[in-house]
């Protein structure tokens, strides 16, 4: 079944095209992410989705309801973390999440989501005393206290240590596990590699790309991902032209060449041997999704330049 | 209905724990009052009747802390959550524009109150207030005051861009009305020309109709006073339908 489905969406701010045509579909349980730099349209996307929006043209069904006419009624399915919210300063985390839970028909235990997101000392703090990732943690437990059929997180991570992300992946999957579809964007290629079944890579308003991350990786880049040292200003061999071989980069003193498979890596490496280049720091790495990301947004705008 | 609760009681507290607002609708008009009294007392004047000068004086107060808690610190408040995205994330939440308005109606009725009793009871213990009229036709006053306040700082929420605005709009609507609506200053030291003028002020009607009851006079008596309310409130009703937005 599907729980979103998004046909030829398209959303223009005066001058500005924010969605240009986009059409996807995420199915009941999975957990789908949207990526893509500032202004591809990702969190204009969301917001139609959530009902905050009204669409110029397509349609948008969620849960099958038309988010911007079955606000209310799709209102109690969905749990919303916005990217540029906030709450009354003089307001307590305590007050806030009693607040949120009693404007729905069931809420869950509040106890176990501030264990786990580490709010439990703060329920009499204020908001406008909280830190930035704690404030994001309330966020998201504010947006999966009633259980929601459906989750959209925008921008997830914002603001979070390396400990507040982890914990809240752990939230996101667990989230999933009982059910709950999550629709999520995030600027950060490890974390939609980490959680997402299937990633749309946006860009200039249009998915560039749509697939889950292996998939991708593997398409636009290659699985696997040689890097090597090599002394500055060293001649290359002509490595692109080796079967398999995806994309061959230079970054500063390090070689970074994108293959297919070990018989391409063999290859690779050979070459390299035969044209005297020192095997130093050699690594062999699978494909990452911020190199296929990174593919993809980046030759669309060297297209445009042209 | 919980949500409603909720909603009100969170209203209330938050404007209890903003310092501004507290401060000018439940202490600043008892203050007033022991200002005044100390200097004029409240001997009672022939001349008004055999009522002095702080029995005169407590209708216009009265009519302040509720333009004060509608007028003044509602759209600052709603331009503030609206600026700063509370709205939307109530918009998202099943929360409709009737149950905002309702909890913000309910919060500020309770405070209002509660700045009216500190105010009458500060002139009860400390001068004697004395009352010469009918308590129901000073509670029909003061609520109908209440309700077309609220939908005129309803109007003024919905109208203004940002919380800045909102401020400055607070500031411009609001003291014209202290000083010549008769909130502050009795309306009988004002020029004739600005009497006029004031007369179409949204809350002059209130101290009126807040000054009738106090002193016994029939609300027929002032039936202009009525229809210029209603008009005001059937207009800050209708702006505030209209122009409502959540974001």
């Amino acid at each position: 079944m599907n729980v979103v489905e998004v046909a030829e969406l398209r959303k223009t701010y005066g001058q500005v095209v924010a969605v240009a045509g986009v059409s996807f579909t995420v199915q009941d349980g999975e957990i789908f992410g949207i990526v893509g730099p500032n202004g591809a349209g990702k969190t204009t996307t969301i917001e139609c989705l959530e009902g905050l929006r009204r669409p110029d043209a397509g349609t948008v069904r969620v849960l099958g309801h038309d988010p911007w006419r079955e606000r209310r009624r799709l209102a109690p399915q969905i749990g919303v973390q916005l990217q540029e919210s906030a709450l009354p300063d003089r307001l307590r985390v305590g007050e806030a999440i009693a607040l949120f839970a009693s404007l729905y028909p069931k809420a869950l235990d509040p106890r176990p989501l501030l264990e786990q997101l580490g709010l439990s000392q703060q329920l009499r703090t204020p908001v406008a005393k909280l830190s930035g990732g704690q404030k994001q943690r309330l966020f998201l437990l504010l947006a999966l206290l009633h259980d929601p059929r459906l989750l959209f997180l925008d921008e997830l991570s914002t603001g979070l240590d390396p400990h507040g992300r982890r914990a809240v992946w752990q939230l996101v999957r667990a989230t999933r596990a009982r059910g709950t579809t999550v629709l999520l964007s995030t600027h950060l290629m490890d974390e939609a590699e980490e959680l997402c079944d299937r990633v749309a890579v946006f860009h200039q308003g249009r998915i560039v790309a749509l697939d889950t991350p292996s998939r991708l990786i593997a398409r636009v880049v290659g699985s696997l991902r040689v890097s090597v040292r090599i002394p500055e200003g060293a001649p290359l061999p002509p490595l692109q032209s080796l079967p398999g071989v995806r994309r061959v980069q230079r970054e500063d003193a390090t070689l970074v060449v994108h293959a297919d498979d070990d018989r391409t890596v063999a290859a690779v490496v050979h070459s390299l041997v035969d044209h005297q280049v020192p095997l130093r720091e050699l690594r062999v790495s699978s494909g990452r999704l911020e190199d296929a990301y990174l593919a993809l947004t980046g030759t669309a705008v060297t297209r445009e330049e042209q | 209905m919980r949500g409603l609760a909720r909603l009100t009681l969170t209203e209330f507290l938050l404007e209890l724990r903003e310092p501004f607002s507290a401060f000018f609708s439940l202490v600043f008009p008892p203050l007033l009052v022991v200002v005044f009294g100390s200097i004029y007392g409240n001997a009672p004047r022939p001349e008004s009747g055999g009522l002095g000068i702080i029995d005169l004086t407590v209708p216009g107060y009265i009519a302040m802390v509720i333009a004060t808690v509608a007028v003044f610190n509602l759209p600052i408040a709603l331009a503030t959550y609206r600026e700063r995205g509370m709205l939307r994330q109530l918009a998202v939440a099943p929360v409709s524009p009737v149950a905002l308005f309702a909890s913000q109606l309910a919060a500020r009725a309770v405070l209002s109150a509660l700045g009216i009793s500190l105010l009458l009871l500060t002139a009860e213990l400390g001068y004697g207030l004395r009352f010469a009229g009918s308590l129901p036709s000073a509670l029909a006053a003061g609520i109908l005051g209440f309700l077309a306040m609220m939908a005129f700082g309803f109007a003024l929420a919905a109208l203004v861009p940002s919380a800045r605005t909102a401020l400055v709009v607070a500031f411009v609507v609001f003291y014209p009305m202290l000083f010549f609506s008769g909130m502050a200053l009795p309306p009988e030291i004002l020029p004739e020309r600005v009497r006029q003028v004031a007369e179409f002020l949204p809350a002059t009607p209130i101290v009126t109709l807040l000054h009738a009851a106090w002193t016994a006079e029939p609300w027929s008596d002032h039936w202009r006073a009525l229809l210029l309310l209603a008009a005001w409130t059937a207009g800050s009703l209708a702006t505030a339908i209209w122009r409502f937005r959540w974001q």
